[in-house]
């Protein structure tokens, strides 16, 4: 456990070089990349995907992987900016406009439920059926999609302009958006868990070994269903905020995040095996991969392109993830 | 090696049954089911996911699986018209020979350097989606040949169509291969116990990357039937692919744990999935439900397959 902690933190320090080369070359090379209004549109960038891909670490360090988060983040969204009209979340519980925080309350706390739910019938299902986490759900990705879709009936679902539930997505702080900082505070918080929680051991325990953590005692099941509703309630996280910022939602938001979270969390370092990683990779991932795309935006380079090189990035992070393993062994 | 027909999912006569019963119920309330039209929508989407269900019964009797499918499919058919200029058949020779060729690197990445099939099969499923794209420039392509569309919308002594007709050679054909053949002995000890075929001395890595190509062989032909009906490509097609296919042999009882399945378990699963979803339509279930629901059944027989291999493994 121990020396393997070591190994992450060098695959730290590697994406970390990459990543400030790349930056370096692209300040260097790209016209307008090295502006306060690009490098913040970066981050704004990075923020709403990282979040889903620092729930999706969790799930991946303990050896799953959960296909449904793109679908989730559509789904809640909705939910989210359905319940900011409060005529509509008048249907549902009783009370007059002066109970506006109620409505707003509910906004927030719904969709991020969903994401809960989501995880918890993912994580059910995989742990109580031992059956394989990438089919399971890419069913729940249909099924949620679907959900989404019928929910909203296939239109795009505007949010009533509630200032409160706006400032989620659109309040800055020095021209940075507020929930940049709110990412960053997430990560930590969830690196947090991982390292100092026995939860967070565990984890790493499952990924390591499964029948080995099974014989050691440790609850096993609870510990990987709570990994994919971590994983799902991030996703209702990312909605919400995604919600609030483009005030819109439709059942194609959000289309292909699944490929984009797996992407960044292992160029972060997260071993496919699991056992290994860290939602800080994970943060450094999602970076090197947003700096790649708007480089390739600011070069004009056609955006059917970024799909031939997301999956050149990936089967590149892979392979060096395979060489390490293959050494240490 | 073969485990049974315990661990069947259904079981082939009860899968049988169950279409039967749908085909009967169907076509008293709905008798627009059993019209010519109806039956040949159905027999083309179950040949075209047939075929490419042949390829994935392969791959997962050895213990693998494709999420490239779908785009490999449309990459075929962009290819094909692309191609055009080469002459029809060169056109169509090469087109399937790419599709081919992404099978073969699947393989490759999956067996020589160790990438596990979900990364490399899903890398491959955008890659080749962002091709198609570039390719299409994000719009749909027609083709110019009319040619291929007299093969689509021909038909063998006008009873049997065309595109119908290569799958009920492709089927039985690599059924009797993956029966009887050296390879298809080997895929199902691969996909029982992989340690133990290898020191048996067989060829675990050549098996595995012969499955990925035929696969990917299959998803050109496919495509290239997709071709000859629709004569266009986008980047849009194919998407729902392969859940289907996954979901169709799946639910024929071929499991995903490995070792157990046949090319006529996968084609009746896929039949049955294929009916059911014509069924909603005919049904007027909307699409976005229709989602819901295969996405809910392939949950479904994923979870008790696995459920049943694991039962089966204590037993």
């Amino acid at each position: 456990m121990a020396f393997d902690r070591f190994q992450k933190t060098l695959a730290e320090q590697a994406i970390l070089i990459i990543l400030a080369g790349l930056f370096l070359l692209c300040s260097l090379f790209v016209p307008s990349f090295f502006t306060a209004r690009n490098l913040v549109n970066i981050l704004k960038q990075s923020a709403i995907i990282g979040i889903v891909a620092a729930g999706l670490t969790v799930t991946m360090i303990a050896g799953n992987v959960d296909l449904s988060v793109g679908s989730t983040v559509a789904f809640s969204g909705i939910l989210a900016l359905l319940f900011t009209h409060t005529d509509f979340s008048k249907a549902f519980i009783s009370g007059t406009s002066e109970q506006n925080a109620v409505f707003l309350a509910l906004a927030i706390l719904l969709p991020l439920l969903l994401g809960g739910a989501v995880g918890l019938f993912n994580g059910m299902v995989v742990t109580g059926s031992g059956a394989n986490s990438v089919i399971i759900t890419l069913g729940a990705l249909a099924a949620v999609r679907g959900g989404a879709l019928l929910f909203s009936d296939g239109k795009v679902i505007y949010g009533a302009h509630n200032p409160l539930f706006d400032a989620i997505g659109q309040a800055q702080i020095a021209t940075i958006p507020i929930y940049v900082f709110f990412f960053l505070v997430f990560v930590l918080l969830l690196e947090a868990l991982l390292r100092f929680t026995t939860f967070g051991r565990s984890v790493y325990h499952i990924g390591t070994n499964l029948k080995a953590s099974v014989i050691a005692g440790i609850p096993v099941s609870r510990v990987r269903v709570t990994t994919f509703v971590i994983c799902g309630f991030a996703a209702g996280v990312a909605a919400v905020i995604l919600a609030a910022r483009l005030n819109s939602a439709s059942g194609t938001t959000a289309n292909g995040w699944e490929f984009d979270a797996v992407t960044a969390v292992v160029i972060g370092g997260t071993s496919l095996f699991g056992g290994k990683g860290s939602v800080l990779g994970t943060l450094l991932g999602t970076l090197l991969v947003t700096l790649i795309i708007n480089a390739m935006v600011l070069l004009n380079i056609p955006s059917p392109w970024q799909y031939v090189a997301k999956a050149l990035i990936i089967v590149t992070a892979v392979l060096i993830d395979v060489r390490t393993r293959k050494e240490a062994i | 090696m073969r485990r049974g027909l315990a661990r069947t999912l259904l079981g082939d006569q009860k899968i049988l049954l169950i279409l039967f019963g749908i085909t009967i119920v169907l076509a008293v309330i709905r008798p627009v089911f059993i019209s010519p039209e109806n039956i040949f929508n159905v027999l083309f989407q179950v040949s075209i996911n047939g075929m490419i269900g042949v390829g994935m019964a392969y791959l997962m009797i050895g213990g693998d699986f494709d999420l490239s499918v779908g785009s490999n499919m449309v990459f075929a058919t962009t290819a094909a018209i692309l191609l055009e200029g080469l002459g029809i058949a060169p056109g169509i020779v090469l087109a399937v020979l790419l599709s081919s060729l992404a099978g073969f690197l699947n393989g490759v990445l999956v067996t020589k350097v160790k990438i596990n099939s979900f990364i490399t099969t899903l890398s491959m499923m955008i890659f080749l989606r962002g091709l198609v794209l570039i390719f299409t420039d994000k719009k749909t392509i027609s083709g110019s040949t009319s040619a291929l569309f007299a093969f689509g919308y021909g038909s063998l002594f006008g009873l049997i169509p065309y595109p119908v007709l290569v799958a009920a050679v492709v089927l039985p054909v690599f059924g009797f291969v993956l029966a009887k053949s050296v390879w298809g002995r080997n895929l199902y000890a691969i996909g029982s116990n992989s340690k133990a075929a290898q020191m048996f001395g067989i060829n675990v890595d050549s098996a595995k990357i012969a499955s990925f190509t035929l696969t990917g062989a299959l998803c050109g032909i496919s495509g290239i039937v997709l071709l000859s009906r629709l004569n266009s490509a986008s980047g849009t097609y194919g998407m729902d692919t392969g859940l289907d296919v996954i979901s169709g042999v799946l639910l024929g009882g071929t499991s995903l744990a490995g070792g157990e399945g046949s090319v006529f378990r996968a084609f009746l699963g896929v039949l049955l999935l294929g009916v059911l979803s014509n069924a909603m339509i005919i049904l007027h279930v909307t699409p976005y439900l229709q989602q819901v629901v295969k996405g809910l059944m392939l949950i479904t027989v994923v979870a008790v397959d696995a459920y049943q291999a694991r039962r089966a493994e204590y037993r």
